[in-house]
């Protein structure tokens, strides 16, 4: 193998690694937020006032507890939508990064999960 | 009065078993299959050792299903010994079964059902269960009863990781799971989001000099690290016999009448085989199709055989390796001979191995080898003398004179075996050869004696 395709592939291998770690920390500071959020969500949903104060961005605004209910509420299902699509996408790096490194990934990872009633059903009769 | 000797007390669970070929870690191949002279316990015989790293590969690889493979040569040239070291070699991962020919025979049931069941339990399917997880170390936990009798306990649980934090606030089922778990601040959890479920998985390093004295059960375990809410992937390899026992169980009253007599319909196995190529098609399984080694083949029966033949045709169909050590034989159940006791039909199918005998310095090795496996230590001298008993009898016979001349040497508590001890267990214990010479002096003096001119000859192993 000739140095340029050497040099070509180690540089492929990092890209791909960097890649790799800056999703695993995008996912931990979208999994902040959301846990923040669900805090928020709860709060929200114990107190009985009619209007809160909250921060969208770096300003503070009051809207109706409801409305901010409502908000909360959208930006989880968002934030829920990207941490998945970030995993997803996690999967398929590992494996180009595999790849590069000739080395095999362990088996089974690309099959789809099996439904929860399938699982619990195999799970109760044997030894999983 | 002398010594009265300790009486050792040796824990059942914890002794392993020495076998004959527990000495055997894998085949020995370098990393373009060639055989190694010694390595990983095999020794010599490197042709056939080739052949099976190759087939090693394609079933890795998942090429050869359906084929069958014949191991066959002179008794104690380490076919058994290769088959062991390909299963070594494939790992926990293949589905590997190994039987004896014999075991096809069985009043529980019918010898074609036994074949079958052998086939599916080494076929293995992959599936993939997904759940999502907070795993995290308690920082503090705070639960509150209710002042009156009655009435929910509420309770909040701070969970933190390397990167955050965060808490929770408990309903009553939770709670009482906390409880039974005896969960306090420092222990590592993790909750499963869809069940509920809690488990602890130990304690934090952090928290380890706090008490004076842990139970013996506790565990170190690092905080988590990354997001507190993770996403746990397992893959599960379950082999096609499990799923067929789950399907056939009988339950109800009907199971007192008919009884579990161990036969799976027919029916049920289509079924799981529809239903297995359903979930293929959706992605969501991958068939692994391990091997079946059978023993002493020569001792299957022409229907055994005529199943084989089409069972290995099927869809689903593992690997069969055989091992067998006759020559031209009859075929079990038949009239007529054939090689090694097997039709030539599925003789056709078969890609055969050889194994040859041992040269002398091989034979030197494999005795070295199993001197050091069983904890025995012995004097050079001894171990020539061995090697020359093992040239002219057989391998086995002297590798039974190992522990046997261990134990002699042990009792004149000397540190290592020397010809003599050999010796003495030379003349103890006969081999093959010996005993049948014997015979033939004696054998008016022995019971139920047939006189006869002409002694039927012994079993024709060429």
């Amino acid at each position: 193998m000739s140095d340029k395709q050497v040099y070509e592939i180690i540089y492929e291998n990092e890209k791909v690694a960097d890649q790799i770690l800056q999703n695993k920390a995008l996912i931990i500071d979208y999994d902040r937020k959301r846990q923040g959020n669900r805090e928020a969500l709860r709060e929200l949903r114990k107190s009985t006032e009619k209007n809160v104060w909250m921060t969208i961005g770096s300003m503070l605004i009051e809207m109706e507890r409801q409305k901010a209910i409502d908000v909360i509420t959208d930006e989880q299902t968002k934030i829920d939508k990207e941490i998945d699509k970030l995993r997803d996408e996690q999967l398929v790096l590992v494996k180009k990064h595999k790849d590069l490194e000739m080395d095999k990934m362990p088996s089974g990872f690309d099959l789809k999960p099996l439904s929860k009633n399938e699982i619990n059903a195999l799970k109760s009769n044997l030894k999983l | 009065m002398g010594d009265i000797e300790k009486l050792e007390v040796r824990d059942p669970a914890r002794v392993e078993r020495i076998g004959a070929h527990s000495h055997i870690r894998g085949l020995g191949l370098d990393d373009v299959l060639e055989a190694r002279a010694v390595s990983q316990g095999m020794v010599g015989q490197k042709d056939a050792r080739r052949a099976a790293g190759i087939v090693v590969q394609m079933v890795r690889e998942g090429k050869i299903a359906g084929r069958c493979i014949l191991l066959s040569g002179e008794p104690s040239t380490g076919k058994t010994a290769i088959a062991v070291a390909m299963a070594q070699a494939l790992g926990s991962e293949t589905p590997f079964t190994s039987m004896s020919g014999s075991e096809i025979f069985s009043l529980e049931m019918s010898k074609t059902e036994a074949l079958a069941q052998a086939l599916r339990k080494s076929i293995g399917v992959r599936i993939k269960e997904e759940t999502e997880i907070i795993e995290g170390e308690v920082v503090e936990i705070q639960i509150d009863r209710p002042a009156t009798g009655t009435g929910q306990k509420v309770g909040k649980v701070t969970l933190k990781t390397t990167e955050m934090e965060t808490n929770y606030d408990l309903g009553n089922k939770i709670i009482e799971c906390f409880m039974k778990e005896k969960i306090q601040a420092g222990d590592i959890i993790t909750i499963d989001k869809a069940s509920g479920k809690v488990s602890k998985l130990g304690r934090s390093f952090t928290r380890s000099r706090d008490y004076d004295a842990t139970g013996a059960q506790t565990r170190f375990v690092q905080c988590p690290e990354g997001e507190l809410q993770k996403r746990k992937e397992v893959v599960h390899t379950v082999t096609l016999h499990e799923i067929d026992v789950i399907n056939s169980r009988t339950h109800g009253f009907l199971a007192l009448f008919s009884g579990d007599t161990g036969e799976i319909n027919q029916e049920v196995r289509d079924q799981i085989n529809g239903k297995i190529s359903e979930w293929r098609e959706e992605g969501k399984a991958e068939i692994n199709p391990g091997v079946l080694f059978i023993d002493e083949a020569h001792m299957l029966d022409i229907e055994c055989f005529s199943f084989l033949n089409r069972a290995l045709e099927q869809d689903m169909s593992p690997v069969v390796i055989m091992a067998t050590n006759r020559g031209i034989t009859k075929i079990r159940g038949t009239i007529y001979q054939s090689p090694h006791g097997i039709p030539i039909d599925l003789l056709d199918r078969m890609i055969i191995i050889r194994t040859v005998p041992y040269a002398e310095e091989e034979i030197k090795e494999i005795l070295k080898i199993r001197c050091e496996e069983e904890d025995c230590q012995m004097h050079p001298d001894a171990l020539a003398i061995l090697t020359k008993i093992a040239t002219t009898t057989s391998l086995r016979y002297a590798i039974q004179l190992i522990t046997t001349s261990n134990l002699v040497s042990r009792r004149r508590k000397a540190p290592e075996v020397t010809t003599s001890d050999v010796k003495k267990v030379y003349e103890l214990f006969l081999d093959e050869q010996r005993s049948s010479r014997i015979l033939k002096e004696f054998q008016k003096e022995y019971l139920f004696n047939e006189i006869n001119e002409a002694i039927p000859s012994p079993m024709d192993t060429n």
